[in-house]
This record gives C-alpha cells, sequence and structure tokens, in this order.
C-alpha cells in the first residue's frame, strides 16, 4: 500500500484557492463504422484535444467503440421535449451555415445524430431540423453549429482496445461464476440467484 | 456504488411553488414521464436532486479509497487488473454523478471543497476498515450486491440525466458484482487460511450491507416528496428484505455462518455468535434475520466511525496536492509543437 | 521446462526487461486511482496503467506458452535478482503528480522504440504480440507527451515542479539502456545497438522538453554499471515486489 495510503495525514486549515470547472463537453461515441453516433456522457477538459482524449478512455473503453464526436454544451440548442412525437411540418429553407442535428426517440433515451440542415441561425436550424427529421417519434431536436463539432480521426487514436479486455466485462466472468455455482448449488437454486443481475448491453 | 435512502432531509424542504403548476409537475411523473433539465420543476425538488446527485457522487468518489489500498497487493494478473478498473470506475461514476449536479447549479470545485470539509456527506459503508483482502472480495459481493438493487429501481425515477446516469453506472455494477462473486467463491473454496480470511471479512461487511439501505422509513414515506416524485422509488426495509433473501441462502450455501458481531471501535470483531434467526418462512419466502446495530449506524454516520477521519484526510489530501495541476491545466497552454 | 531455464534463455530475458518494466509501471500507477488531480485524467491515468499491466500479461503469456509455466508464477514467483526491469521504474513519487508524469513519459519514449525493434524479431507470436501492443503504447506517449508539454508551459509554478522532477530522474533514466545480460550488449539479438537508440531517445525527449519550456541532461551509463535489469535492484524495487506479493506469500494458494 503506497505511503500515501497509510500515512495518518495532518490536513491545513484552509484548502488551496478554488479553481473554476472547465470548459463543458458533451460526447457521443459510435459502435461501428457508418452508424449513428450515440450520447454517451460529459467531460470536463480545457480543450478539444484533452476532451476527446478523455471521452476515449472514459466513455470509449465500455464496448467496442471506433469514433468519438464532441461539442461544448454552450454550443447546443435544445429545441422543446415533446411528450409526443415531432409533426412533421414543411418549414424550408437552405439559406445559411450548416448545422448538425441530432435527435431524441423518447424522453429519456440518448441523442444520435440524424444529419445536417442550413440555417441562418439556431431557433431557424430547430425549425428545419424538426420538419426534415420528424419520423413518428423522434421528441426532441438539438443542433450545433457544423464548425463547432469535433470527431476522432480514423488514424488519431485506437479507441478499444487489442488486447483482451474481458477482466473488466460482467461476461469475462459470467462462465466461470456459474461454474463455480453450480459445483456448490443445484441449477434451479443459481437460476433464481441469479435473477437480480444486471444484464449487460448498452 | 449506491447512493443511499434519501440523504436530503425532507423536512427543512418547504414547497413553495404555484399549486398549477406543481399539480402537472406531479401528474408528469405519476404518467410516467421523465423530467429533463429544461422542464419547469419545484425549487425543492431542483435542491433535492441536486443534493442526492452530489451524495451519489461523493460516495462514489470516497469509495474508491477502502479498495484502492489493496490494488497494489491483490494476488494475481486478472484480480490486479479487475480492482484497478473496478476503482477507475467509481471515479468514473463520481465524474457522471457531479455532472448532474453541475447541471443543476453547483461547480465541480465547490462539490468536492464541500465534501473534503465534511460539509456534506457520502454513504457510510465507506467509513469501515479493509484490514484483509478478502475485505474486497466482500465489498464486491455483498456492497456492490447491494447497491446494483438499489440503483435498478433508481434507474426507474423520473428525472432524466439521474436516470440516463444509473443506466451507465449500473453496466459497470455488473462487471464489479461478477468479479467480487468470482473471488468469494474462490476464497471460500481454497485453503483452510482462504476460507478463513472471508469468513472473518464476511463476519464485518454482512451488518454493514444490512445496514446499506439505511434504517426503516416513516410510515408515510410514500407520500413525501422523495417517493411522491420517484426520487426514491422503493422504501429500505423493503430493499434490505430482497437483499437478505437472496444473499443469506448464497452465502451459507458457500459455506459462510452468518454471524451476530459486536465490533470495538476500529470496526474489528471482537466476539461473534451464529445469528439463530436466519430462518427461512416458506410462506412467504422471507428469511427473518437480526437487525443491525442501528445506534452504531447513526454513531459513525455522524462522523465517529473507524474511518471517517482517515477517509476525508487522504481525499482532501489529494485535493491540496493537485491543486497545482489543476491551476496548470486551466490556463488552456498547450506545448508548442516540437521542431521537425 | 522450468523458471530456470527461462531466466537462462537470452531472448526470455529480453522479453522479459520489457514485461518486467510494464508491470512495475503499471503497478505504481495503478496505485494513484482514485487520488489523481483530476477526475478525468485520473481515469486515463488509470486506463492507462492497466493498459501496461495488461502489455505485461502478454508477454508473460508469451513466456508462459514457451516455458510451460503459469503467468501468475512468472509475475509474482521470482526472487527479486531475477526481475529485468530497470529501477528508474520504482522510484518513488512520494505523491508528486510531475514526478509520475515525467517518469511515465521517460520510460514510454523508450517502450516506444524498444517494441518497434522487439517486433522485428523472427518469432510469429513474439512478434504479433509486440504488434498489437505498439497503437496502444502510441497513445500513451502521446498523451505523456502533451501532458509534459501542458505542465512545462501551464505556469511558472507547474514549470518549476516538473523541472524538479526532471532534474530528480534524470540521472536514472540512462538505467533503461543497461542490457538484461552482457552477453546481449553487442548481439542482434538485442535488437539494436545500445548507443543508436539512446541517441534517438535523447533527440525525442529534448524535442519534447524544448517545447515544454523545460531542460536535461541525461547521461548513458557506463557498460560495467551492473543495476537493475541484471538483477542488482535498488532497495525500493525490492520494497515494491514484497508489496506486490504480499499476500500470496502471506497464503500460497492454487488460486485467487
Amino acid at each position: 500500500m503506497s505511503k500515501v495510503r497509510q500515512q495518518d495525514l495532518t490536513v491545513g486549515d484552509t484548502l488551496p484557492d478554488p479553481t473554476p470547472d472547465s470548459r463543458h463537453w458533451v460526447i457521443y461515441t459510435r459502435k461501428r463504422a457508418g452508424v449513428p453516433f450515440k450520447w454517451a456522457g460529459y467531460i470536463d477538459a480545457p480543450d478539444v484535444e484533452l476532451a476527446l482524449q478523455y471521452a476515449r478512455e472514459h466513455y470509449g473503453l465500455d464496448e467496442a467503440c471506433v469514433g468519438i464526436l464532441t461539442h461544448e454544451h454552450e454550443d447546443a440548442t435544445d429545441g422543446p421535449y415533446e411528450h409526443e412525437p415531432l409533426a412533421a411540418s414543411d418549414a424550408s429553407g437552405d439559406d445559411g451555415d450548416p448545422w448538425t442535428v441530432l435527435t431524441l426517440n423518447r424522453r429519456g433515451g440518448t441523442h444520435v445524430t440524424a444529419g445536417t440542415v442550413r440555417a441562418p441561425n439556431a431557433a431557424t436550424a430547430i425549425e428545419r431540423a424538426s420538419a426534415t427529421f420528424a419520423d413518428g417519434r423522434i421528441r426532441n431536436v438539438r443542433v450545433v453549429p457544423a464548425n463547432k463539432i469535433y470527431e476522432t480521426t480514423a488514424d488519431d487514436m485506437v479507441i478499444w482496445r487489442h488486447h483482451d479486455m474481458s477482466y473488466k466485462l460482467a461476461r469475462g466472468y459470467s462462465k466461470v461464476v456459474r461454474a463455480k455455482w453450480t459445483r456448490i448449488r443445484d441449477t434451479k437454486a443459481y437460476e433464481q440467484y441469479q435473477q437480480e443481475d444486471i444484464g449487460e448491453h448498452f | 456504488m449506491s447512493g443511499a435512502a434519501n440523504p436530503v432531509s425532507t423536512s427543512d424542504v418547504t414547497i413553495t411553488c404555484d399549486p398549477e403548476q406543481l399539480a402537472a409537475f406531479e401528474q408528469r411523473i405519476a404518467d410516467g414521464v421523465l423530467i429533463e433539465p429544461g422542464d419547469w420543476m419545484p425549487p425543492a425538488y431542483r435542491k433535492m436532486m441536486l443534493g442526492m446527485a452530489e451524495h451519489h457522487a461523493n460516495s462514489e468518489i470516497i469509495g474508491a479509497l477502502p479498495e484502492g489500498e489493496w490494488i497494489t497487493r491483490a494476488p494475481s494478473m486478472l484480480r490486479k487488473l479487475a480492482l484497478t478498473a473496478k476503482v477507475q470506475d467509481e471515479v468514473g461514476h463520481g465524474q457522471m454523478l457531479y455532472r448532474v449536479s453541475q447541471e443543476l447549479g453547483k461547480s465541480r470545485d465547490d462539490m468536492l471543497r464541500d465534501l473534503v470539509t465534511g460539509k456534506t456527506k457520502y454513504h457510510n459503508c465507506f467509513n469501515y476498515p479493509c484490514p484483509t483482502w478478502a475485505d474486497i472480495a466482500m465489498i464486491q459481493w455483498l456492497i456492490d450486491g447491494a447497491a446494483i438493487m438499489n440503483q435498478k429501481t433508481l434507474a426507474e425515477g423520473a428525472y432524466g440525466p439521474y436516470v440516463r446516469t444509473m443506466n451507465r453506472i449500473n453496466m459497470e455494477e455488473a462487471f464489479h458484482f461478477k468479479s467480487g462473486e468470482d473471488m468469494v467463491l474462490t476464497l471460500m473454496s481454497g485453503t483452510k487460511g482462504q476460507k478463513e480470511m472471508g469468513q472473518d471479512a464476511f463476519d464485518r461487511w454482512w451488518p454493514i450491507s444490512l445496514m446499506f439501505f439505511g434504517p426503516a422509513d416513516k410510515p408515510d414515506t410514500e407520500n413525501l416528496p422523495p417517493m411522491r416524485w420517484r426520487m426514491k422509488i422503493e422504501r429500505n426495509d423493503s430493499l434490505r428484505q430482497r437483499f437478505v433473501n437472496r444473499f443469506a441462502p448464497a452465502a451459507m450455501d458457500m459455506g459462510l455462518i452468518i454471524h451476530v458481531c459486536e465490533k470495538d471501535e476500529h470496526g474489528m470483531v471482537t466476539s461473534r455468535k451464529r445469528d439463530e434467526s436466519i430462518v427461512l418462512d416458506e410462506a412467504t419466502g422471507n428469511w427473518s434475520f437480526t437487525e443491525p446495530d442501528w445506534d452504531e449506524f447513526w454513531r459513525v454516520i455522524r462522523g465517529n466511525g473507524p474511518c471517517n477521519a482517515h477517509r476525508l484526510a487522504l481525499r482532501r489530501f489529494s485535493y491540496e496536492q493537485g491543486a497545482w495541476v489543476r491551476r496548470a491545466v486551466g490556463t488552456g497552454v498547450v506545448g508548442t509543437p516540437p521542431a521537425a | 521446462m522450468t523458471m530456470q531455464d527461462m531466466m537462462k534463455d537470452p531472448l526470455a530475458n529480453i522479453v522479459l526487461m520489457h514485461a518486467d518494466d510494464k508491470l512495475m509501471l503499471g503497478h505504481i500507477q495503478s496505485d494513484w486511482t482514485g487520488l489523481a488531480p483530476i477526475l478525468e485524467e485520473d481515469i486515463a491515468a488509470s486506463s492507462m496503467s492497466q493498459d501496461d499491466l495488461s502489455h505485461a500479461l502478454v508477454l508473460y503469456e508469451y513466456l508462459a506458452k514457451r516455458f510451460e509455466l503459469d503467468t501468475d508464477t512468472i509475475a509474482f514467483e521470482r526472487e527479486p535478482a531475477d526481475y529485468r526491469c530497470c529501477d528508474l521504474i520504482t522510484i518513488p513519487d512520494e505523491f508528486d503528480w510531475a514526478a509520475a508524469v515525467v517518469k511515465r513519459w521517460l520510460v514510454a519514449t523508450f517502450t516506444a522504440m524498444s517494441l518497434e525493434r522487439l517486433a522485428t524479431i523472427e518469432d510469429d507470436d513474439l512478434s504479433a504480440r509486440c504488434n498489437r501492443l505498439i497503437p496502444e503504447q502510441a497513445i500513451h506517449l502521446r498523451h505523456l507527451n502533451a501532458w509534459v508539454q501542458r505542465l512545462g508551459r501551464g505556469t511558472e509554478e507547474s514549470n518549476t515542479r516538473m523541472q524538479a522532477a526532471i532534474d530528480l530522474l534524470a540521472p536514472s533514466s540512462g538505467m533503461l539502456f543497461e542490457p538484461p545480460d552482457a552477453s546481449l550488449a553487442d548481439t542482434e539479438s538485442f535488437c539494436c545497438g545500445r548507443e543508436e537508440m539512446y541517441d534517438q531517445w535523447l533527440a525525442a525527449t529534448h524535442a519534447t522538453l524544448a517545447s515544454a519550456a523545460l531542460r536535461s541532461a541525461f547521461e548513458l551509463p557506463s557498460r560495467s554499471d551492473i543495476g537493475g535489469r541484471r538483477g542488482r535492484h535498488a532497495d525500493h524495487f525490492i520494497e515494491q515486489q514484497a508489496e506486490m506479493t504480499e499476500v500470496r506469500r502471506a497464503e500460497p494458494a492454487p488460486a485467487w
């Protein structure tokens, strides 16, 4: 046990000065090439380079991950969170800068990348995105200026590792645990006990 | 690991807000619709939700410390990797949970400062010592097991950001629990010394896990805001009974004996006797059991546990020692690219 | 086959050099989990310590196959004199993040080069394993180079602390280049000339230092300096290895 952990530490009377929180980044990941990016969580970091590196180590190692997308929290504008699916409309127009659109299928779910629209401002981008992407299911659109969204590149980084990661996955233990239990208990008793286990899918 | 039974006292939270909006809010919750950060919410809800996520985050951050003591001594490459990953996960959970509270209006730095100065609290179970390797196995089996039961219910809550965080956390808890199970099974089918180590650690952690869900709730708990607003989903006693029903027979099948123990002020067992009340009621399917020492619970939660001071001192030391790094990284200065 | 057979094999010693470096680097850094200065960096640094431990395991598995041994036996059951790590790695960092970063960075710069060379060995299994490790090693080096720069240039305070860490560790960094066996110093089986590798490492570290407003003087020790790689270990390695094996030694058991 490192000496620090063993020590009886004496603490000072006052803490060091506070440091302000870092910039807040929203993180999305994708499991395979070509599929939408899906919301994963948040990272605090001073710049996008560190944000993507941290995102890789925090959200990119839960399961196979081939790409990470991020934007600053404040660069996103969310439309209203509806209880019913958004109605398709004919908001049209093609002027303005590109915006990346993310959509939400159900309240409590997670946003996924959907495509892009062009618009002169966020409000119009939301109108046009709702019109374009309403599919009878989505309840929210989020828009981010396309030049404020950042993505890992293929040669940029290895994300999911090459070496055996099963030591940190429940399925890495399922077989041996089952075998050890069934030596002790009969199968029925084990099935019943195991019912409380959580499955392992994102 | 997990948030406890509601840590934010409701008696001092006055619910003053527009009755129509409140009624609409409560109807939405009753209908199973999730609340998102942009929605109207009663000020009391915002405050309680912030406090709940903060307490849960604090618990993860402090929870990383007892098990962290054994990383350097893990007795195989698999256990070394797995324990490091598990403790890493707790830091990650803390990061995600602090985010929920950050979004509700408190900075992470403020939350860490309040934690290390004792202004805010964390789950009681981390105020106990881990004197042997077997304690690690028992924590991952019993405490993570209890946390999973609790967090599965919390994932049915009403606040979107917290529910999404619970879903992510629970994926990793599955690994923690399975790894813990594997370690306990290995110890209890191992050498005489391993079995004794296992039994001693079980004696320490069984009562702590019974206390995990908190003391019995008030009779009108379903009507109070935490349950009414689906911040808390199930009563503490109900969770505790489900825990015993699962783990008591499992422990006994492994060859563990469930004892009633006396402990000293260091958290070490001084005497033990078999708990004769561990009996299955065939009609209800419930196992009866001896309640843990609730006086001990209140003593420890008020600061007089075996490790309270040590945990906070270590985390505070880490915060103090790391301040220069946060200052440097916060400037956002990166190096100039090396000359070609 | 036995451990003694393994310890007599020159290639095994080279593999152990890489594996033991990784084992001890991972061992030390994993102990920071939960205590690092920034939560996100805590997670990232722990991730990389797990990589190092996993890399060690990948190389121990190669040896386990060849010599019909068990990986935990190789990792934990050798006498201290049979470990081939250099003692730079186990110099205590005394809970100083600057020392932790600088040490990992010095070692990672070396390992990136050394693995490339090891991958050219005429052993399909070993070179395949190295080729899996190399891209992950590159992530570590990139992350650590960036950290040296951020802390070197961030504030005056951080620059001072980083400089102090470099001044502390630089005199021992030459230990990286000790061959694990005197017979390997000149032969092809060490995969390259020791001086050539040192020059390359020097260029790489100096480039990063320059961009980080830091400086150092490194030295290649004389060939007659026998250190950790040839089994003559400092007390701090022996203590760490003892801590690492404490539970196993207290209760010898077939499984944990």
